[in-house]
């Protein structure tokens, strides 16, 4: 070990036992201390390669003693250095940037006779702060969520929102890490990876639709990963709350469900002889490995919902302009369903015993 | 038996004298305010073997004139303080020696070092009541660490319990 980090590595734990102990007595020399572990630790990472052990944790140290500290500017500064250093580790890289992301604020941590801590309002006020206020998982800042629930702060939901995008890029990680048996979990892998990248760093950046339908394919590749090669039901419940979550975070999202679900008007009785075979069909088609395979098999399946929920014939109490953009709808639904099956016939004949003469017949239904 | 008078001198003769002192007398005050006094068994569970180790300290009586610091963090530091003996226990020839602390957050509370070199990344945990659910905590949390050699080490004050796992 060269001699310079005999004399630094004794330096840090010194500085950082002061640093800790001045928090736990809630002195405000704390910052002052853990200024210097960042300072320390910063030293440390100049002798050491960031590919090694102790580099890449100087350097994580360095940034989080930064935050501790209250000094997110210098954190910021540090963490892009680092992150750009020739050589650097992704890892390494991801790390800081989840450090950054799940910055804790010492400055709020309860007291230990769990009374609020006096600076407590002050940061709640501080609706400037860079980092999103933790609220939910953190115990640290449960005594502050009263004060926090009363306002109407774009940053809780900012919290909420990143919270929600770590899950999903844990549940990514997760899904890649035990997938590849097959092509199901190949595509579960696929859409886990979409859902990551639907899911913006902001709320201000986030499309809800796209992320609405990612995380509603992503349940539904799960649904046939759990079929094929037996994936976790509790992923399945998790990601399907997220997904009754998400309104409250995106109101104008519930409006658009909202408006979806009344667009899905229960088929009535005298069409339901005829849309039988053709969602018999689609569900077959959409079941057969060689769909799965191809990645077709959600879409299919969305395409199968949606024909199911079509309105079979207009309600007659409609006014005629709504009929008419109904009657299109529907019309637009039997073809792209229509399609979807000869489409994919030709992969699914190969590969499944397809009854034969099935999509003769189908072809053959009146009204299609 | 395990000294924990002897912490600095036995078992991590690089760390300084002051913190030292803190880990030790942090760990007398952590079994004493769990009811025990020198000399308590103390049972350390290794995957399926439980060993059982006598415990001996230098008795806490506050001082007529505390440090500041003789009230904090006395679990967490206890904690690191029997992690350190457990580990020089388990490991009498390696001379496993204290190489840093580290800032709250990382993946282990502590790194150790050997005379070749090899770091021991060690993640210590305390608790005075029981949590069969802490071990495995920390072992998923050592996890994520890319070093090769790590372990996690659990300790519960009353009753005096030990778990420890490399992971």
């Amino acid at each position: 070990m060269p001699e310079a980090l005999r004399e630094l590595y004794p330096k840090v734990t010194q500085a950082i036992m002061r640093a800790e102990n001045a928090e736990a007595r809630g002195d405000a020399v704390a910052k002052q201390a853990y200024a210097e572990v960042s300072r320390i630790e910063e030293e440390i990472s100049t002798l050491l390669a960031a590919t090694s052990a102790q580099g890449a944790l100087a350097r994580r140290g360095a940034v989080r003693a930064a935050l501790f500290a209250g000094d997110a500017e210098r954190a910021k500064q540090l963490a892009a250095r680092f992150a750009a250093e020739p050589g650097g580790v992704d890892t390494l890289r991801q790390e800081l940037w989840e450090i950054l992301e799940n910055a804790e604020l010492p400055a709020a941590r309860p007291a230990s006779d769990g009374a609020m801590p006096a600076n407590i309002s002050a940061l709640v006020e501080t609706a400037a702060c860079i980092f999103p206020i933790v609220v939910g998982a953190d115990d640290r800042l449960r005594a502050a969520e009263p004060e926090l629930a009363a306002r109407a702060d774009p940053a809780v939901v900012t919290t909420e929102y990143l919270d929600m995008r770590r899950a999903f890029g844990d549940f990514a990680v997760a899904v890649a890490a035990r997938a590849g048996q097959g092509l199901a979990g190949e595509r579960l892998v696929t859409q886990a990876l979409a859902l990551l990248q639907a899911t913006p760093d902001g709320v201000d950046r986030c499309v809800a639709l796209t992320l609405d339908r990612a995380l509603y394919s992503t349940c539904r590749a799960l649904e046939i990963d759990a079929r094929v090669n037996g994936a976790s039901a509790e992923d399945r419940a998790t990601l399907e709350a997220y997904y009754a979550r998400l309104p409250a975070l995106f109101p104008r999202l519930a409006e658009f469900r909202a408006q979806r679900e009344f667009d899905r008007v229960e088929a009535s009785s005298a069409g339901a002889a005829l849309r039988t075979p053709l969602l018999q069909m689609l569900s077959r088609v959409a079941r057969t490995d060689a769909v799965i395979g191809q990645n077709l098999s959600v879409d299919l399946d969305t395409d199968i919902l949606a024909f199911a929920r079509a309105p079979q014939e207009p309600p007659s109490e409609e006014p005629p302009e709504q009929i008419r953009v109904r009657t299109q709808e529907h019309s637009i639904l039997v073809q792209t369903a229509k399609s979807a099956v000869f489409k994919l016939a030709s992969i699914a004949a190969r590969n499944s015993p397809l009854r034969p003469g099935l999509l003769q017949e189908l072809a053959a239904l009146p009204g299609l | 038996m395990w000294d924990l008078r002897n912490l600095g001198q036995s078992y991590v003769p690089a760390l300084d004298e002051d913190s030292i002192r803190q880990l030790s007398t942090k760990a007398a005050r952590a079994l004493q305010r769990a009811g025990h006094r020198p000399g308590v068994e103390l049972p350390v569970v290794m995957k399926a073997t439980e060993k059982c180790c006598e415990l001996q300290w230098v008795e806490y009586s506050p001082p007529t004139k505390k440090s500041i610091d003789d009230d904090t963090n006395v679990t967490e530091y206890a904690g690191m303080a029997m992690a350190l003996a457990i580990v020089h226990t388990l490991y009498p020839e390696s001379e496993w020696d204290f190489m840093r602390r580290t800032v709250r957050g990382e993946f282990a509370d502590i790194v150790l070092v050997d005379r070749d070199g090899e770091e021991f990344f060690v993640e210590a945990s305390a608790a005075q009541d029981q949590d069969p659910s802490r071990l495995a905590k920390k072992r998923a949390q050592l996890r994520k660490c890319a070093a090769s050699f790590k372990a996690a080490c659990v300790t519960e004050f009353g009753p005096p319990r030990a778990a420890y796992e490399e992971v």
